[in-house]
């Protein structure tokens, strides 16, 4: 696939996946607007790189984002693939976390996702191509302890995308719901320094498999994308035997040692 | 440890890639034609029985390092180094680099003496295969697609690679290491279209068949600064078998 001339509109683009995403379409010849919360944080993606452009915007504020998106519409060009990679994550148990954190993390990753795909979907339809790239996860098809807000989240992005995959059939406009378990990123450090036990010891993987995956799948016209070894099978057994999957997730969740049995004494 | 200004940008040796993939193909081509193509530069190719010695071909596509993303291709000849021991101190001549980005290329050419130029270069990952193709002038140059081999072992590499610019010959110490490394016999597919480039592998006898191929998902390299090699400690040819 080559993406010499095209456009290629990459948020989240200041860490992790999305500068990965957006380091690879200029390697590759493509035009670059790369987008995050501040400039600065977009250094890295535009070092040595003529072709990528830095935009600052918040996905969640719906005015800064159409200008920005207006901005880069006339600067760079009309978008050929979005890679929306822009997402946060608030671990935390949900009977204790602050309902702003949970409504903080719905608007960027449902809501941010539904604002930058809207923006770009129309001018993609119109001339009959395009690419749409959405980084859901597989906590979007497993929900864990810990990661209630997120899960929810990405559950809203993965049926959003589904629909919006069938919707554009036959459109000329291809669109991908790229599904990994944890990856490697500043955000997954994030996570980890604020709660060692959000993840419950799940490996993680690289960012680049997560890009490949994706790659992969809009050469196949598949709506998702299941980077990382175990991730179907995950999936899977949550369909199957959710109760089983949830007993193997508690007992991480409340350490090895046993409850004692009533009646027992104290270990 | 050097601090070079490259279109305005400082970049401090020695150059880090951190993550890039790469894809190499080696074949035996013929000996005195590879030595006619590189005489420019002053050094022999390192002979192999039959009248024949190495070229290499491959690409790059380069993601995190110090001179941005790019893509490059790669024509190189297995030469014999300047005042070494004997026919098997050798060491990597490149001839021809062209990469996808302005940046990387200044900075090839003003640290190293590389002869890297702008031109289009794609690199197409496919399930079996991956190919890369060179486009100069808007016509396809070479076309250079490798099989997926087998997981092979792929020790830590320390390679000099010499590079001739404006008539001087330089050698920079290339480190390498990476991991999914892998490989196979033959594997190489090479197609040829219009322009020097394709010319200049007609002459080795291109389209040919590789000995062996192989890809890295992902290596890091380093480059240090390049040294000015002098011709007068180029040994004297030895005799092409």
């Amino acid at each position: 696939m080559t993406f010499r001339g095209s456009v290629a509109l990459v948020t989240g683009a200041g860490s992790g996946i999305g500068l990965l995403a957006a380091q690879r379409l200029a390697a590759q010849g493509a035009r670059v607007a790369a987008l995050d919360l501040t400039l600065e944080s977009l250094e890295a993606a535009q070092r040595h790189s003529p072709n990528v452009s830095a935009f600052a915007a918040d996905v969640t504020d719906p005015e800064g984002l159409a200008e920005a998106l207006a901005r880069i519409g006339d600067e760079v060009g009309p978008v050929d693939r979005l890679v929306h990679a822009a997402g946060i994550c608030r671990p935390g148990r949900l009977v204790e976390q602050p309902v702003d954190d949970v409504a903080r993390v719905m608007e960027v990753n449902y809501l941010g996702t539904v604002r930058t795909v809207a923006a770009v979907v129309g001018g993609m339809v119109e001339r009959s191509r395009g690419d749409i790239v959405l980084l859901a996860s597989m906590a979007g098809w497993v929900p864990s302890y810990r990661l209630g807000a997120y899960d929810a989240s990405k559950f809203a992005v993965v049926a959003y995308g589904e629909v919006l995959a069938h919707e554009l059939e036959g459109t000329g406009v291809r669109t991908v719901v790229v599904c990994p378990p944890p990856v490697d990123t500043p955000m997954l450090e994030a996570i980890e320094a604020a709660d060692p036990m959000a993840l419950g010891g799940q490996p993680s993987i690289r960012a680049a498999e997560v890009l490949d995956a994706a790659e992969r799948a809009l050469e196949r016209g598949e709506i998702f994308a299941f980077p990382g070894r175990i991730t179907r099978s995950a999936i899977r057994m949550r369909r199957i035997a959710p109760g089983l999957l949830w007993k193997r997730m508690g007992r991480i969740e409340r350490g090895p040692r046993r409850q004692p049995r009533h009646g027992a004494p104290p270990a | 440890m050097t601090t070079y200004d490259v279109l305005g940008s400082t970049i401090t040796t020695p150059v880090e890639i951190r993550e890039a993939r790469s894809w190499f193909s080696t074949f035996a081509v013929p000996y005195r034609a590879a030595r006619d193509l590189i005489a420019y530069s002053g050094l022999e190719p390192a002979p192999l029985p039959g009248g024949r010695t190495l070229a290499s071909l491959g690409f790059v596509r380069y993601i995190d390092g110090d001179l941005g993303p790019y893509h490059e291709f790669v024509v190189a000849l297995i030469v014999r180094r300047p005042g070494g021991a004997d026919r098997k101190d050798t060491g990597a001549f490149i001839h021809q680099l062209p990469v996808n980005q302005p940046f990387t290329c200044a900075a090839g050419r003003d640290i190293w003496g590389f002869p890297k130029f702008v031109t289009d270069i794609d690199i197409d990952e496919g399930v079996r295969r991956d190919t890369a193709t060179l486009v100069i002038d808007g016509a396809s140059a070479v076309r250079l697609s490798i099989a997926h081999g087998v997981p092979t072992r792929m020790p830590d590499t320390n390679l000099d690679a010499y590079s001739w610019a404006d008539g001087t010959l330089r050698c920079t110490p290339w480190r390498l290491d990476g991991e999914g490394s892998r490989g196979r016999p033959g594997g190489a597919r090479v197609e040829l279209g219009t322009g020097l480039i394709a010319d200049e592998l007609r002459v080795l006898g291109f389209p040919r068949r590789a000995i062996m191929s192989g890809t890295m998902r992902r290596v890091r390299m380093t480059f240090g600064d390049a040294r000015v090699v002098d011709p007068g400690v180029i040994p004297t040819p030895g005799v092409a078998v």
